[in-house]
């Protein structure tokens, strides 16, 4: 029996290579490392700062995309695991107010186009437009605000221990 | 022995449409090579329009037979009737205008409006562009052009403090 690919796997397939995507990899903003469904693994670079690395990688899980926003958590690809509170992204009062091991045990960002955060926060919609999940731009309405905070002079390196 | 031919992928935006369309050129491609394959795109070149190359200051024009110098893998193409974009910023009760190339990143509006308004560089990182009467705060990537509405040749953004999420 053929097996059917379900709407929202078809989706992420779709823009995950569509030129939108596709221009930011080639300008070195992101790179997929990996799609094994639900789970999408990308990279987006960092700039350079004291001990701090070349990019951070986040398991986006993508489940109802693009309707429904995607979550996603910082993420140590060579280990195939949640990225160590340690070495996620520090820096001033933009980044850490996002970048939060404190919020859910770390398994999402502390954002409004994140899935979790969003359920969890009636008032962001009013208090934060410009920052929620966009079905019609879906994964680039996330890596966008990713890519701006992380190449923000309020980024500066990882957190540390 | 067999040469091998290579490709770039260019990326082409169309003033007033939205997204971009992904076309492939040979490398050393001129403006003739060019103006074919967006032809082939179905984007219609006439002497209303010109085509700007990423954040180019100038269109692309002369010999239209000599390879384009600052063609690239991953170049974007404007294709537009605005020769350039007069942006407005507004900050606090002042405002400064200044007339951007079509393909200027918002990086650069942004940049150029912390210098003009003489804003310090710490109070600057916690300070977006907003489009005005809207709620939008574009990512600093995003190409002027693209954010520009029917043949409208400007833009009007007002510079506001970053709100940090919380609770």
């Amino acid at each position: 029996m053929t097996e059917i690919t379900p709407p929202d796997r078809q989706a992420i397939e779709r823009d995950l290579a569509a030129p939108g995507f596709r221009s930011g990899e080639i300008e070195g903003r992101w790179k997929l490392r990996s799609l094994s469904w639900p789970f999408a693994h990308i990279s987006v670079r960092a700039p350079e700062r004291p001990n701090g690395p070349t990019e951070f990688a986040f398991r986006f899980e993508c489940k109802g995309y693009p309707q429904r926003p995607a979550t996603a958590q910082p993420w140590d690809l060579s280990a195939a695991a949640p990225l160590a509170h340690k070495d996620w992204p520090g820096g001033g009062p933009l980044v850490t107010a996002v970048f939060r091991p404190d919020w859910e045990s770390g398994n999402c960002l502390y954002i409004p186009c994140d899935r979790i955060s969003i359920e969890k926060h009636p008032n962001w919609p009013n208090e934060h437009p410009a920052r929620l999940w966009q079905a019609s731009r879906g994964i680039l309405s996330y890596l966008e605000q990713l890519y701006d905070l992380l190449n923000s002079s309020d980024y500066s390196g990882v957190r540390g221990a | 022995m067999t040469q091998v031919l290579t490709e770039s992928v260019i990326f082409i935006h169309i003033h007033g449409k939205p997204g971009i369309i992904e076309a492939k050129l040979p490398d050393q491609a001129s403006l003739h090579q060019l103006e074919a394959a967006l032809t082939s795109a179905g984007i219609a070149i006439d002497g209303e329009v010109s085509i700007f190359l990423d954040d180019g200051e100038h269109h692309e024009q002369g010999d239209r037979h000599r390879p384009l110098a600052k063609l690239k893998h991953g170049s974007r193409v404007h294709v537009t009737h605005c020769k350039q974009i007069k942006t407005t910023v507004n900050f606090l009760d002042s405002h400064h205008a200044h007339e951007f190339a079509p393909g200027t990143k918002l990086q650069a509006v942004k940049d150029w409006a912390v210098k003009t308004f003489k804003i310090d560089p710490k109070d600057a990182a916690a300070h977006v562009l907003r489009l005005c009467n809207t709620t939008q705060q574009p990512a600093t990537d995003t190409r002027l052009i693209e954010l520009v509405h029917g043949h409208a040749c400007d833009l009007c953004f007002d510079l506001v403090p970053d709100k940090r999420v919380e609770g």
